[in-house]
């Protein structure tokens, strides 16, 4: 019994480009994306690291109040005699990290929410997509400023409140793309197996509607940093120097000092621009269906 | 027959969904209010048993009552800052205002959406194709409340050509009407463009030309009849998106409408009114949405005979 013949020639395996590194040469090749990412890169480079060159956001100097753009304040300074540049960059970095904290809750409750409504049986689909539909419905941001007043300007109520709006869509999404999967071989396969539903669910199709999640996630980000600029600009904000705090004071000084509105929303707006690009250059990139040019 | 009976039977189902939807809208509302410690009668004056009997007859009322007020009476109660107002006489007030804002808003977003969006199809590649896609990028980046201040700034403070604030005559009513559509101008160009690039390419519009008929008849009766379609699905979202809007476009411009009385209303926890607006704001969504389903409907055949 001895092994008798030399094995089979055993194919070499065709080595190609993954997907994601397919999607990467194109996002390379897409100017606005490199210039968005270059950008935003900077930008949370300076919020972060920025204000420890910089006087304290909340340093007064006396008898500057309102002070125009100079070299010792490159954006100026608010009513107060605060040095501007210093508070933009501070406001910034509330500003994104709700924008991406609320993106998480929002992307990871309904991802969960879609893969339940689509895996599972026809009926909870029906169900769980109706309570969708009627959530949809809501007047969101209503609801939202008397949540926040009445329960406090607190950030996890802010989380709660912003998450709320934004998981119906990833819900939708999410629940798509699993009826398209949940047929596929592949998962038959798993399922032949003995592979639990759990696993499934976690191994097989959630990498799988990845791709769209992340797409929607890029675009998720600006959309809540914009409703935290939003209910800041109407008063209803958890700290006292958010970019739509800065915004809403400048609002009230730009008879005398353009630039005390002008700054914070120039940045505001340049970060929500670099944000939608990219997004936008991530949709295309990923789509396999967009032409390979 | 234009509407066939299993079409009818869905749009009743909708109507039963929305009634749940309004429902569920009031009691959560009402539910978010209620949960704030506080009474409204609470000062440091404390008032005679009297003045409290009577003040609770007037202005205290329980879940049921209110529902019961709304459904029966249409009674929204009286306001609880505004001084011997029912909410419904300063919503009678606020509503025009926020209408014609909003409406004016939804009209130039749709005219101007399309309009760039087809010509920025048609002329592909050209200076004007770059110039359009910029605008529409600026315009879903741009906040409103950023947009509108900074036009406030520009021309009323600096230019003087428009009064800073109001709502009375037309010089007033043009950078409130540009603030909020802006967004939506943009939004809707991106939405028509690919719609009209993907309609272009179909044989059906060369099947047109190539019979020799005039442009602007195919464009007209071919062309934007089949285009048309997401830009109509999506003017139930934009309606309700410009509703939103008008919370910080009222404030910016003070302009006396439903979205500045809601504001002041939370501010003042003037609970009936701002219950008010949420109501009547919802009605009108819902409404809308429904009416966005039937218009699809009766343009687009396909849709019909499903």
């Amino acid at each position: 019994m001895t092994a008798t013949s030399s094995p089979l020639p055993v194919p070499r395996p065709i080595k190609g480009p993954s997907p994601g590194a397919l999607a990467m040469g194109k996002l390379l090749k897409d100017k606005r994306a490199v210039i968005a990412s270059i950008a935003l890169a900077l930008l949370t480079l300076a919020v972060f690291i920025g204000p420890s060159f910089l006087p304290h956001y909340e340093k007064q100097v006396l008898g500057m109040q309102l002070a125009a753009p100079s070299w010792a304040h490159p954006m100026g300074t608010d009513h107060l005699g605060r040095d501007l540049l210093a508070r933009v960059l501070k406001g910034g970095q509330l500003s994104l990290a709700i924008g991406i904290l609320g993106t998480i809750v929002s992307i990871v409750f309904g991802t969960f929410y879609g893969c339940v409504s689509g895996f599972f049986n026809e009926k909870l689909d029906l169900f769980m997509m109706r309570v969708v539909d009627i959530l949809y419905s809501l007047p969101y941001m209503f609801l939202v400023i008397i949540l926040i007043f009445q329960f406090g300007k607190n950030i996890y109520v802010l989380f709660l409140a912003l998450g709320l709006v934004q998981w119906l869509t990833v819900a939708r999404i999410v629940r798509g793309q699993v009826l398209a999967l949940k047929n596929e071989e592949f998962i038959l396969a798993a399922r032949t197996l003995g592979v639990g539903n759990l696993r499934i669910i976690v191994r097989h199709i959630i990498p799988n509607v990845l791709g769209v999640v992340v797409v929607y996630a890029t675009l998720t980000v600006p959309s809540v940093i914009l409703q935290e600029a939003f209910l800041s600009f109407l008063g209803l904000s958890v700290s006292s120097c958010t970019w739509g705090v800065l915004i809403a004071d400048g609002k009230d000084y730009m008879d005398t000092a353009w630039w005390v509105l002008l700054f914070p929303g120039l940045t505001l707006t340049i970060c929500l621009l670099c944000m939608n690009f990219l997004g936008d250059s991530l949709r295309d990139a990923l789509d396999p269906t967009a032409k390979a040019d | 027959m234009i509407f066939s009976p299993a079409y009818l039977r869905r749009i009743g189902v909708r109507v039963l969904l929305n009634a749940l939807t309004l429902i569920i809208i009031i009691s959560l509302s009402y539910a978010i209010m209620k949960a704030a410690p506080g009474k409204p009668f609470q000062t440091e004056r404390n008032p005679s048993p009297e003045v409290l009997a009577e003040l609770h007859r007037k202005y205290d009322f329980t879940y049921w009552q209110y529902l019961r007020g709304i459904m029966l009476h249409g009674d929204f109660r009286y306001s609880y800052s505004h001084r011997n107002s029912t909410v419904m006489e300063i919503l009678g007030e606020a509503l025009p205002v926020s209408l014609e804002l909003g409406s004016c808003a939804l009209l130039i977003a749709v005219a101007a959406g399309l309009a760039a969006g087809l010509l920025s199809a048609l002329y592909r590649g050209r200076w004007f194709e770059g110039l359009v896609l910029s605008f529409a990028m600026l315009g879903i980046a741009i906040p409103s409340f950023v947009l509108g201040s900074l036009l406030q700034l520009l021309f009323s403070l600096h230019w003087r050509v428009t009064p800073v604030a109001g709502w009375s005559g037309w010089e007033s009513k043009i950078l409130p009407i540009i603030t909020l559509s802006f967004a939506y101008v943009a939004y809707i160009t991106r939405i028509a463009r690919g719609s009209f690039m993907e309609n272009l390419n179909k044989d059906y519009i060369r099947t047109a030309r190539a019979k020799g008929l005039p442009e602007g008849r195919v464009l007209w009766k071919h062309l934007l009849r089949n285009s048309i379609l997401p830009v109509i699905n999506y003017l139930a979202p934009a309606a309700a998106y410009i509703l939103t809007g008008t919370l910080v476009v009222e404030r910016i411009f003070n302009i006396p409408g439903m979205g500045r009385y809601f504001v002041e209303s939370v501010f003042q926890r003037d609970f009936p009114l701002a219950l008010g607006v949420i109501i009547i704001y919802s009605l009108f969504l819902l409404f809308l949405n429904l009416l966005a389903d039937i218009v699809l409907t009766l343009i687009d055949p396909r849709i019909r005979l499903q």
